[in-house]
């Protein structure tokens, strides 16, 4: 672009100064000849007493560069003298170098105009080529996978403006986009993986229902020194059993039997539920509810999705916090929000933590979380979260028309 | 007759400009970053190598004034720039390895780097900063003079048509440099060849020629001339020395795309300049047997005056353009570094920028650009006010780089480890002391200074690790 820009403007400066050149080196040479012509046909009296040599001279004094011929050519002006007729001849490039040379300023001054034109031209393609260079260089950080946009600024050009806007529109859908594929594609996994998990859960869930029972017909035979180890078995089945009721409801939950709740139920079971964690140091915060404050839902999948959220909360703070629990009227839903003082989410699993199996706990399912989102889900409701250093929010929004609950 | 020159010289410089517009100088290039404007992105052709470092060689006073020096001495001309000259390119081969291991992108920051000591690089940079401003100032006004005459317009139209040409090649970095110094070398080459051909043509062969000038004078055939050894060859040793140390020439030993095309440069550049300076010997050697008496006011007019007088029209307009190419060649690469010691070397310039982001790197180049044109423009209103000292500033100012990056480019490289900060200064010390006390000019008590560096040197400890 460079080149071109400057190719041109050099091509038009050159005729700039060439034809302007030309015309006043024209000019200066064609007065020139008539001021000097002028002179000779004023003086031209003075001639017939000379001879040769002396009209040689006198001619020379009043007019620089002519000469006396004996043969005629154009613009030649004829004279009479003693020694007979001659003409006098201009000598055209002498008068026109002595032309030149009295206008060298002029064509020093066009090889300057020239040089400024050029440079100005290598700027004028600088600004128009680093507007598309930014471009390029977004395009390659994109290329690249560092979502960026190209700050506006007013003070350029209307053209650049617009780009730089449509770029940035073009990086926000892009980024919306993925953000959609992303979505779609857990889906995906989750399907298939949903469906495995429920054949395997199934398959394990009976054989452990029957080891409970012949478990316990166990108990009775065995001798008082085995009763700790039976103890911890069924300990261990339990929480088997628990694993495995978790990963079905998240595999292959049943559709919600939507019915009416009250909100202030619900916060009451989930206190008793939490009544044993509640001494280890945790301040327990409820915000006051509506007795009416009521919602469309399954009564048993939402109290498992405040469990298990509260459950988190729980975890999350080994040394004692407080859990900030309430809910509230949104719109024609009702909006809980579960708040602790824990360290926040791990950095390295924020993208993903409503993905099953994953877990920063030693002995955690990573299932809480992933069967949250499907309740959610299934009850056409949203989930959001705020994490910080200082703590973490959960934000569930279920709407409260029956129409919008999927059945 | 006159006249005639005139007009032909004018059209020389039109035909110049077009050329150079036309086949040199790319601003911005498209993906440009501080190594590709600073070292043409260490990637210069064999071609690209040589042309810019023996176009770079020839300023235009070394031109004017080496041409003038043998029309007026003979021969201790030769004795006295071309040796030192030729030394100080024996020496360059040496540092070639060094240079080209480090990933320094100036020769300051390559001294700080290798010896450690991050003050090494501001006072480095400043010397280099300093000197070739000065030696800068002198290209205009060397330049001017010489245009001002020949071309009858003021001497500061002439400085203005450098500065632009000069301005003109240098905003596109080193790359563009190079490029444009191909052409200028190619013009320096036919410029300087047609004046010799034509002297020969009109003298007979070589050996003719010298038995002509022989006879105007016997002083003219001694090699130290009128003047004693003693004088001229710490003369030369400084002239080389100079050279050797000189940021110009590592710049390009650095910017060469591999070691080998360096080390050829290196082996070619002897030939090439070697050929200048026969050419320019015969032009001399010439002028004084066809025009045996000069008078002028100044070199600059001297010159104007003995081409003039001893050339036809063409071959004096070829010599104008060559001098023109080697201003323009010699004064775009000192711009260049100048610059880049302003705004890259010098350490509380660039504090804020960081690379590889897009808005910073491109903030950088801009501001060296600036600094181009601020630096050009300067060095253009000084030469145009006649300051008596300008010239023996300069060359003290080339003797304080000489200081700073000589020992440095050519020690062995274990010692690295010594304390090169605390010897700079005190040779520093010791050259200014001797500058005061003693009527010497600067590249002679800079002899000295050198030798107590090397003492300091190799006698002090090493500076401690860590
Ligand atoms: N309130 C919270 N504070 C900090 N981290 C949390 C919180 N809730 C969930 N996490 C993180 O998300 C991960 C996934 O949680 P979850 O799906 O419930 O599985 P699990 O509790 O079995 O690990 C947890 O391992 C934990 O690292
Ligand atoms: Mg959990």
């Amino acid at each position: 672009m460079e080149t071109r820009i400057k190719a041109v403007v050099a091509l038009l400066s050159i005729i700039l100064i060439a034809s302007l050149a030309g015309v006043s080196l024209y000019q200066g040479y064609i007065g020139r000849i008539e001021d000097d012509s002028a002179r000779i046909l004023n003086m031209r009296d003075e001639f017939s007493a000379l001879d040769r040599i002396g009209a040689t001279r006198l001619l020379r004094k009043i007019a620089e560069n002519w000469t006396i011929s004996q043969t005629h050519e154009r613009g030649a002006i004829p004279l009479t003298t003693a020694a007979g007729a001659f003409y006098a001849i201009p000598d055209g490039r002498t008068i026109l170098a002595a032309i030149v040379f009295r206008q060298r300023h002029v064509l020093v001054a066009g090889v300057i105009g020239l040089l400024l034109a050029v440079e100005a031209a290598i700027f004028l393609a600088w600004s128009l080529s680093r507007p598309l260079k930014r471009l390029a260089w977004a395009f390659e950080q994109i290329r690249s996978g560092s979502w960026v946009t190209l700050p506006p600024s007013r003070r350029q050009p209307y053209e650049v403006r617009r780009l730089t806007a449509i770029f940035n529109d073009m990086v926000d859908t892009l980024r919306r986009w993925q953000k959609l594929e992303r979505q779609i594609s857990r889906m995906d996994r989750l399907a298939s993986l949903g469906q495995m998990v429920a054949g395997v859960s199934h398959e394990i869930r009976n054989p452990l229902a029957s080891m409970r029972i012949h478990l316990d017909l166990l108990s009775e035979s065995v001798s008082p020194d085995g009763d700790e180890s039976l103890r911890i078995l069924g300990d261990e089945l339990d929480r088997l059993n628990r694993t495995v009721s978790q990963l079905l409801a998240f595999a292959s939950p049943r559709p919600p039997l939507v019915g009416p709740i009250h909100v202030s139920d619900l916060f009451q079971w989930c206190r008793q539920m939490l009544h044993a964690s509640l001494r280890k140091g945790i301040t327990w915060d409820v915000s006051p509810v509506d007795d009416d404050l009521g919602l469309w839902g399954d009564p048993q999948q939402l109290r498992q999705m405040l469990l298990n959220l509260l459950l988190n909360a729980v975890e999350a703070m080994p040394h004692g916090g407080t859990i900030h629990f309430a809910a509230q009227r949104n719109g024609n839903g009702v909006e809980f929000r579960v708040s602790d003082t824990g360290p926040g989410l791990p950095d390295i699993i924020q993208e993903r933590i409503f993905d099953p199996f994953v877990t920063t706990k030693a002995d955690g399912t990573g299932l809480g979380l992933s069967i949250v989102h499907r309740i959610v889900e299934l009850h056409g409701g949203r989930i959001e979260y705020e994490t910080s250093p200082q703590g973490t929010t959960f934000v569930v929004h279920i709407p409260g028309q029956r129409e919008e609950i999927r059945q | 007759m006159i006249l005639s020159q005139a007009v032909g010289n004018l059209i020389a410089f039109g035909f110049y400009a077009i050329l150079l517009v036309v086949l040199a100088g790319q601003a911005f290039t498209w993906n440009e970053n501080r190594t590709r404007f600073y070292l043409a992105g260490r990637s210069l052709g064999l071609r690209s190598s040589l042309s810019t470092f023996c176009a770079t060689w020839m300023s235009a006073a070394s031109l004017v004034g080496y041409t003038l020096w043998f029309y007026r001495d003979g021969y201790v001309a030769f004795t006295g720039s071309v040796n030192g000259w030729m030394l100080g390119l024996l020496a360059l081969p040496f540092a070639v390895t060094r240079l080209r291991k480090s990933r320094a992108l100036s020769l300051p920051e390559w001294l700080a780097t290798e010896y450690g000591d991050p003050r090494l690089r501001t006072i480095g940079a400043s010397a280099l900063l300093l000197a070739y401003t000065f030696y800068i100032v002198t290209q205009f006004q060397a330049f001017g003079g010489i245009v001002s005459h020949m071309l009858d317009i003021p001497s500061w139209v002439a400085s203005l048509l450098v500065y632009l040409f000069v301005l003109y090649t240098t905003f596109g970095g080193l790359a563009s440099v190079a490029s444009s110094d191909e052409m200028n070398l190619a013009l320096i080459l036919v410029g300087v060849t047609v004046p010799a051909a034509y002297m020969l043509w009109r003298l007979g062969t070589p050996r003719e020629l010298h038995h002509a000038f022989a006879a105007l004078g016997p002083v003219l055939m001694r090699p130290f001339g009128s003047e004693s050894p003693a004088f001229i060859f710490p003369m030369m040793l400084a002239w080389g020395l100079g050279v050797a140390a000189n940021p110009q020439y590592a710049i390009r030993i650095m910017s060469a795309g591999s070691r080998r095309t360096a080390y050829l440069m290196l082996i070619l550049t002897p030939l090439i300049v070697g050929w200048i300076y026969v050419c320019l010997t015969l032009t001399g050697m010439g002028g004084r047997v066809l025009l045996p008496s000069l008078t002028g006011p100044g070199d600059d007019a001297a010159f104007s005056t003995l081409i003039t007088a001893i050339l036809p029209p063409l071959p004096a307009m070829l010599l104008l353009v060559a001098v023109l190419a080697a201003a323009v060649s010699t004064a775009n690469s000192q711009l260049l570094l100048a610059a880049c010691s302003w705004c890259y070397d010098l350490p509380f310039r660039n504090r804020t920028l960081h690379r590889g982001d897009f808005g910073s790197e491109e903030l950088f180049l801009v501001r060296n650009r600036v600094a181009i044109g601020a630096i050009a423009s300067l060095c253009l209103c000084i030469s145009q006010f006649p300051l008596p000292g300008i010239l023996s500033l300069g060359r003290y100012s080339w003797t304080v780089v000489a200081l700073c990056f000589f020992l440095p480019m050519y020690l062995p490289e274990r010692y690295r480890r010594r304390r090169l900060f605390m010897a700079v200064l005190v040779a520093l010390a010791m050259h200014h002391t001797l500058l005061f006390l003693l009527p010497f000019p600067a590249e002679i008590t800079m002899l000295p200074s050198l030798l107590l560096e090397l003492a300091v040197l190799l006698a002090g400890p090493d500076r401690p690790q860590g």
